[in-house]
């Protein structure tokens, strides 16, 4: 099997709050291979872009943070923020949900492309330019479009903006947060498609993060599924979707309003506060099998299946 | 059966742009938004019409110029029989009892400063309908049928202390405490986690039941709409291009835009990764609408006859320039992009330093290269005060047109 990219293991994210440390990411392991894409799929609140900004070196300050992230051997956790930058945005590179608010207004997109590939190599601005010009092109935004603001653009031209940026300087590892979230489902597969072409040509790793389940199916070869700030199940994508282990993953799964939908399915209750989470088992006061050892010693990460992992005390009834 | 209780009859809704006042006063019009250009449908009592489209389709501008949140520019409102498109707003205020709204975003629906039993009572006590205490009692009663419960400790609290799903029961209890008979329902779960969606749908069909409730349910997504509604209209750039039974638009979708929509929908099933077929380019600009079929520049069988005009030559001239070789010899045939003028259906081209006989014939060989239907749909190139232009024949709208229990606006149907 490929190397792995980017490996997590038991990395912790505690936000500091008046009410004490919010767990948005609480002990979680994963990797990364080459060339794959690793989805990770949760709702509101579930701590999925604290993963990805932890990842990036972009959390707000007096974070704590804690664990292990290796980034190619590299522990991102240990260096110090000069080596971080020269990683970030040329090897790490990171496309945004909302597009409009993380390019610069007052900036046209040769700007934007110039000042991103010139702050990583000592290259002329024609050089830079003319790389702009191409990664553009090859995904089907014409030349005109550099002399442009980024408010004369539509929402799928600015993000495919930003997707070209990233990948400009060639990233072995795009972290992509919601990349679609905000366009609308035609140019929605528009941009998956050009993601997914660019990915196979450049053997570039993608972590997506997304609420979309519909996208996890699509564009993803493993998926984590997170809840309350903890990877609840972790598998290929055809397991994780045709056999759910973890009675959430099951519950997402059925919730989902598509197509061929026969009956409306949800699950009952709210999410947890990440102050003072449920104790043991996180999912318990929501979920229909809990039984008392659920609320009172933590399950296991167990490989139910090769490759295919979930924390629940009853997993083997689900196999 | 009754009268319907709405009757839209053509309406339109135009937004003016903001532009420049010395360019107000060259131009002699000024540029319009045209976010609902002719749309008309009928709402039958108790049933659920839903109008999905994209973003800028002009969907929540129809359902708020239907309660008259919006002035519409021409058409006709029938509400209960009664024609309300002009009735003053003082006049209006009874009859908007029964006609209530659900907002997209739960979290900026409800006011901040206003508890959740405040926000609920208030229509009550602002149309003078109750006392404090009975329309208390009332929306205890309404919350508790939302589901929220304990209501009488859900009452005094605050948005703030509320999950999202919970807000958007506050604001359906909102909307059905006057027990409106129509209530427009503007992407009521958009905005909600995906594991507690359904349950809202759910809320919502109980309580049409048991209010006799008739929707115009808002949507961009058409999985939600196939899920609730009975009948549906697809929208784009301020059109209906497909309306009838829910079942058998997706059953057998006919409009091209409906199929594309339809097969742009990620499938959350890792065996069906298929190959998509996805209409090219974006939601054009709805302050020039493309003339004809407004879906044609970007429809994947778009025919001679469906409304090309100029602009559809620079895109393409655009989407060749992507390629070097091509970019370079239109450029220096034709001159820059920048200079050609679209008017319409003429395509003027300023060829002083060439020779307009050169251009010509380039432009015949560029027609050979063009997809057969733009090419086809050529008039004549001609010159004209030094100027090359390129004609094309003028097309209508198709309109929407019945085809097998439905009404589509296609040229092909």
């Amino acid at each position: 099997m490929n190397e792995p990219v980017l490996e997590a293991r038991d990395l912790w994210v505690y936000y500091h709050t008046r009410r004490g440390p919010v767990k948005a990411v609480d002990h979680v392991s994963f990797t990364i291979r080459e060339g794959e894409t690793l989805g990770i799929v949760g709702e509101t609140g579930c701590g999925k872009s604290t993963l990805g900004k932890a990842i990036l070196g972009i959390l707000p300050p007096k974070t704590a943070v804690g664990g292990e992230l290796r980034f190619r051997g590299e522990d991102l956790l240990a260096i110090d923020r000069e080596r971080f930058r020269r990683i970030r945005g040329k090897d790490l590179a990171l496309i945004f949900q909302d597009p409009m608010t993380r390019l610069d207004p007052l900036m046209t997109i040769e700007g934007h492309f110039t000042e991103t590939i010139r702050a990583h190599e000592d290259v002329s601005k024609k050089t830079a330019r003319d790389r702009a010009k191409r990664t553009l092109a090859s995904m089907g935004v014409p030349e005109s479009r550099l002399g442009t603001y980024p408010h004369e653009l539509s929402g799928g031209m600015r993000q495919r903006i930003m997707i070209a940026m990233a990948l400009a300087m060639n990233p072995t590892l795009l972290v992509a947060d919601e990349p679609t979230t905000s366009l609308d489902v035609i140019v929605e597969a528009q941009v998956l498609e050009i993601l997914a072409d660019l990915k196979r040509a450049h053997m570039m790793s993608l972590l997506l993060i997304t609420h979309n389940l519909g996208i996890v199916a699509e564009v993803c070869d493993r998926v984590a599924v997170m809840y309350a700030g903890q990877i609840v199940e972790l598998g290929g994508v055809h397991n994780v979707f045709k056999r759910p282990i973890h009675p959430y993953t099951q519950g997402l799964l059925a919730s989902i309003i598509h197509l061929d939908s026969a009956e409306l399915s949800s699950i009952d209750g709210l999410p947890p506060d990440l102050v003072a989470p449920p104790s043991a088992c996180r999912f318990h006061p929501r979920c229909r099998y809990a039984k008392t050892i659920c609320e009172t010693k933590s399950p296991e990460w167990v490989e139910y299946r090769p490759g295919h992992f979930a924390q629940c005390h009853f997993g083997t009834d689900f196999l | 059966m009754s009268e319907p209780l709405l009757e839209v009859v053509d309406l339109v809704k135009w937004f003016p742009v903001k532009i420049p006042a010395l360019q107000q006063i060259l131009t002699r019009h000024s540029p319009v938004v045209h976010a609902v250009d002719g749309v008309s449908f009928t709402l039958d009592r108790g049933e659920i019409f839903g109008v999905v489209g994209e973003s800028g389709c002009g969907k929540t501008t129809l359902g708020r110029t239907v309660l008259r949140l919006l002035e519409p520019k021409s058409g006709t409102i029938k509400f209960e029989g009664l024609d309300i498109t002009h009735t003053k707003e003082i006049e209006l205020r009874e009859t908007r009892q029964r006609m209530q709204i659900v907002f997209q975003d739960p979290h900026a629906a409800l006011n901040p400063a206003m508890s959740i039993g405040q926000s609920i009572v208030d229509p009550l006590l602002i149309h003078g309908l109750a006392t404090e205490a009975e329309a208390k009692e009332a929306a205890l009663g309404i919350m508790t049928e939302a589901g929220l419960s304990p209501a009488e400790q859900l009452y005094t609290k605050y948005p703030a202390d509320l999950s999202g799903g919970q807000k958007q029961r506050a604001v359906i209890a909102r909307a059905i405490i006057l027990k409106p008979k129509l209530i427009v329902a503007d992407e009521p779960v958009a905005m909600l986690d995906m594991s507690i969606r359904a349950r809202i749908l759910e809320l919502m069909l109980e309580l049409k039941e048991k209010y006799g409730l008739t929707y115009l349910f808002i949507t961009h997504d058409l999985a939600t709409a196939k899920f609730i509604c009975d009948r549906v209209a697809i929208m784009y750039l301020g059109r209906f291009v497909e309306v009838g039974d829910a079942k058998a638009i997706y059953r057998e979708p006919k409009h091209p835009y409906t199929k594309a929509l339809l097969g742009a929908i990620p499938i959350p099933d890792p065996d069906k990764k298929r190959f998509k077929t996805l209409p090219s380019g974006e939601v054009p600009d709805a302050i020039y609408p493309p003339l004809g079929c407004r879906f044609h520049p970007r429809c994947p069988v778009v025919t001679p006859a469906c409304g090309w005009e100029a602009r559809d030559v620079i895109d393409f001239l655009e989407s060749r320039a992507l390629q070097p070789d091509t970019a370079v010899q239109d450029e220096q045939v034709l001159g820059p992009l920048k200079r050609m003028r679209a008017e319409g259906l003429h395509l003027r081209i300023r060829v002083r330093t060439t020779a307009p006989a050169e251009v010509e014939a380039y432009l015949k060989v560029l027609r050979a290269q063009m997809p057969t239907p733009m090419a086809e749909a050529i008039r004549t190139i001609f010159v004209d005060r030094g100027d090359l232009v390129v004609e094309f024949a003028p097309t209508e709208d198709p309109g929407l047109r019945a085809t097998d229990g439905r009404d589509v606006r296609c040229v092909l149907y």
